[in-house]
């Protein structure tokens, strides 16, 4: 096992670094920069001023010295400065990060539940009103995107219940009912959705373990049918749900862009896309590493819970 | 046995949804242009505010500034949208319901009167007793003209963004403790009005001396509001300042600033009475309204600025006159305005003008633009383009909808002449990289269709974009007649003088064609019930927005019901 997360630790590097090249190339490939967004915003254009920005900043450097200079710094953990604040890089993501870290856990809690619950439903109740009812939600929670279902959320709650998410943002620890207020409804919109195919993985796993040998045999000996479904086939079913599950874990950290948003929560996912905005190199690669690092931290954890979940698995 | 569960499951469901449901249950120009040997002319402050004190006004902006120097950032979220509140300035513009909101009428401020006694001399008469928020390390000193000199000095810095608004002026000096004198490098008819904007703040030497820099200071002024709370990214608030120098101003007790990027959540915020006023697009103001009738709708003429159609007139065909008057027969700016902009526009060429009676009359506007299509095709075939030709439109899309459907709409227009046009949408940094910032030098497009941001007035919206050497003539046409009307009229210190000039200008812009504007917006703000006297910002001055000294909030405001 130890020998394992060794290599599959060593294997991370390279892995990191092909995304610093890709993401440094393909923002940079992008035209305009973020001296063009400082002047787009105000609508003012001053050439001495922008040769001045750029020349402080390090862009009128070739490309690959500019590369250098940020790889250099990875290497001593300096995830370099905002290009727009002037702020370090990683400070502005951990400063963000528990409100991301916030809706994704409660996102993933609200779809572990409802998925595994109507999963297991709709398994053992193959065919029937509430298996097609589950399915046919589920589709329509997989066709239908988020963003669309949070612009109507939040339309609609202004217009019928005359609500809208408190101004401001309040810390969970300072207020967690209005913090709850706050992240609730993005987490409510985002576990659900993401419940779909957890919900389609569960049903489609179960029942292929509840046809197998052991589960006739389970049932022959007589057991509860809690007992059946819950200790002998879900255990069993849940190995390709939590790889699924794993991926979507990762995919919040980095897909918040919108829902933030919407929400107005100043979390990784807004600061993502502001970055994409602004032109900010230095804070998008930041952001883009540090999702590609606990993507592959969320996959060596899930792949490590296989073992726990089936002990004929070994490393 | 199964069911059971299953209802029991079910029930778990339904309350969790329920746990959910709770917790989002509702609980331009001086009209008094100086003339040539006058000895003064005088400013006026507005009279006092009157209105109910008390009680908070709550306002959308649209994201963090990269940082907190007011002299090295146009950015409207730090000058007016912000801590930028903290400031004033020696002059600012007049503002009210008797003030016609494109005006720019220069008033006193921090400078109670003024003097010209030549026509490159200003000398402005300081208040007295004025002092800086009690924040260390200015701890409340007095304002005195030192701080004119200092800050005015450190604004002109070559190479800032704010410089352009004071460089003008050779040299500050302050003969005695209130009073300064500035000395302009040449005549200049628009100095005043440029001089009363909003970029133009009064900062602490003592500040800039301990902190170097003023991009992570704090506010500090001798503004109407103090720095208060600050959360990034979220929210930004600033409180009434106790000692402020215009008794009974500001009304209100705080102000406070959202950051509200999208749309929905902008039209929900305001829906549910968690902000105050904002400039909604025409289709949200219709539902909004239709919502709650008690709201109040403004409209107004806020600004110049607009939809700019340009062409790179250095190049073939755009090069040949014949062209750029056919191009913009070809275009009809009536239907732009019908329909993209739902009637909310009018005509104009995007010049800050002194008086809204600068500019000619919407009848000339609507006959020298009305569309024409076979005038369009013969012009193009004596140009030798009798089949029209291909051509390429870069879109602004990202500064809105109005501009990729007006992209849309100009495609299918001159296609009637048989120009066939490929659009090409590209973001805000890649048109200025692309059209502003490398036009003059050749650029990377054939027409364009982008914003035109007003400037303060109408020498620097004419030097930049239309004189030949100007940094925003991305057309890069080169008229020497067109350069000397617009030196001259920069000179000119009378204003009925410069008013015919300037209005020769339009006319002979109208003839050329460097640039085919298409039209300026009307402005539509909403404001909530309980919100009383607000009035556009004079000029679409937001950058000083001292509305906000005058503006108050009833009892039936939720601030005051809290």
């Amino acid at each position: 096992m130890r020998d394992y997360i060794i290599k599959r630790i060593l294997l991370m590097f390279p892995v990191l670094f092909l995304v610093s090249v890709l993401v440094f190339t393909l923002i940079h490939l992008v035209p305009g920069d973020v001296v063009m967004s400082m002047v787009a915003d105000s609508g003012q254009f001053n050439p001495e001023y922008i040769e001045k920005v750029r020349h402080e900043l390090g862009l009128d450097k070739p490309l690959y010295t500019q590369y250098l200079d940020w790889s250099s710094g990875l290497l001593r953990g300096d995830f370099g400065r905002s290009l727009w604040t002037g702020k370090p890089v990683m400070g502005e993501i951990l400063h963000r990060l528990p409100i991301t870290l916030e809706i994704a856990v409660l996102a993933m809690v609200i779809s572990t539940l409802l998925a595994i619950i109507v999963g297991v439903i709709s398994a053992t109740r193959q065919d029937s009103l509430v298996d097609y009812i589950a399915r046919l939600v589920s589709i329509g929670g997989l066709s239908v995107p988020e963003f669309w279902i949070a612009t109507l959320v939040v339309i609609y709650l202004a217009m019928i219940f005359n609500y809208s998410s408190p101004s401001g943002y309040t810390p969970l620890l300072k207020d967690p009912l209005g913090n709850l207020q706050q992240i609730g409804i993005p987490a409510a919109i985002m576990g659900i959705r993401m419940s779909a195919g957890v919900m389609r993985m569960t049903r489609s796993t179960l029942l292929e373990v509840l046809r197998q040998d052991y589960i006739r045999t389970a049932w022959a000996k007589g057991l509860r049918e809690s007992a059946v479904i819950y200790r002998h086939a879900l255990k069993n079913a849940l190995i390709p749900v939590i790889t699924i599950m794993g991926t979507q874990f990762g995919h919040l950290l980095g897909g918040t862009v919108i829902i933030e948003s919407i929400f107005m929560l100043p979390g990784v996912g807004r600061l993502m896309l502001e970055s994409i905005q602004q032109r900010d190199y230095t804070q998008l690669q930041g952001n883009v590493l540090f999702i590609s690092m606990a993507f592959l931290v969320i996959n060596l954890l899930v792949d490590l819970s296989y073992a726990w979940l089936d002990p004929r698995i070994r490393y | 046995m199964a069911t059971r569960k299953g209802t029991i499951l079910g029930v778990g469901l339904l309350l969790l949804l329920g746990l959910l449901a709770a917790a989002c249950t509702p609980a331009a120009q001086p009209t008094a242009t100086p003339s040539t040997r006058a000895t003064s002319a005088p400013g006026t402050t507005p009279a006092a505010a009157q209105g109910e004190p008390g009680g908070t006004i709550r306002l959308i902006t649209y994201g963090e500034p990269p940082h907190q120097d007011v002299h090295q950032s146009l950015l409207t979220n730090i000058q007016g949208e912000g801590f930028g509140q903290a400031y004033s300035g020696l002059l600012m513009y007049k503002w009210g319901p008797d003030v016609a909101a494109l005006d720019s009428i220069p008033v006193g401020d921090l400078a109670e009167k003024w003097e010209n006694p030549d026509p490159t001399t200003y000398i402005f008469y300081l208040r007295k007793g004025v002092k800086f928020h009690n924040i260390a390390p200015v701890n409340g000193r007095e304002f005195v003209a030192d701080d004119v000199v200092f800050s005015h000095t450190r604004q002109a810095t070559k190479g800032w963004p704010n410089a352009p608004y004071v460089d003008m002026v050779k040299t500050w000096e302050a003969p005695d403790k209130y009073t300064v004198k500035a000395t302009l490098d040449k005549p200049n008819a628009g100095f005043l009005t440029i001089f009363a904007s909003g970029y133009n703040k009064i900062v602490a030497k003592e500040l800039v001396e301990k902190d170097k820099d003023l991009k992570n200071s704090p506010h500090i002024g001798t503004g109407p509001f103090i720095q208060d709370e600050f959360q990034k990214d979220v929210m930004k608030s600033l409180k009434k300042n106790p000692d402020f120098y215009v008794k009974g101003q500001p009304l209100v007790d705080k102000v406070e600033f959202y950051i509200i990027t999208d749309d929905s959540a902008r039209q929900a915020a305001f829906q549910t009475g968690k902000i105050d006023r904002y400039g909604f697009s025409t289709p949200i103001v219709k539902a909004l309204t239709a919502a709650n009738p008690k709201l109040v709708k403004k409209e107004y003429k806020g600004s110049y600025g607009g939809f700019n159609f340009g062409l790179k007139v250095s190049q073939k065909p755009f090069d040949d006159e014949r062209v750029r008057d056919a191009i913009s027969l070809a275009l009809d700016r009536q239907a732009f305005i019908d329909t993209v902009q739902f009637g909310m526009g009018w005509f104009s060429q995007g010049i800050t003008l002194p008086k809204e009676d600068w500019l000619l009359p919407q009848e000339e506007f609507a006959k020298a633009w009305k569309r024409d299509v076979p005038k369009a095709k013969q012009l193009l075939a004596e140009a030798g383009y009798p089949n029209g030709f291909d051509s390429e439109l870069t879109v602004a899309y990202t500064y809105g909808q109005s501009y990729i459907s007006g992209g849309e709409l100009f495609q299918s227009q001159l296609k009637d002449v048989g120009i066939n046009v490929t659009i090409k949408n590209v973001d805000s940094p890649t048109y200025v990289e692309r059209v502003i910032q490398r036009g003059t030098t050749g650029g990377e497009f054939k027409m364009y269709l982008g914003p035109l941001g007003a400037a303060a007035e109408a020498s620097a919206e004419l030097y930049n974009t239309y004189h030949s050497t100007g940094g925003r003539n991305v057309s890069g046409h080169n008229d020497p007649k067109l350069d000397k009307m617009i030196d001259d009229q920069s000179q000119e210190l009378n204003a009925e003088k410069r008013k015919a000039m300037i209005m020769e200008i339009e006319r002979y812009l109208l003839d050329k064609n460097y640039k085919l504007f298409i039209a300026s917006s009307t402005s539509q703000t909403l404001v909530q019930p309980w919100l009383q006297g607000w009035a556009p910002y004079a000029g679409g001055d937001s950058h000083r927005a001292a509305i906000l000294r005058t503006e108050w909030v009833d009892s039936t405001s939720p601030s005051k019901k809290k």
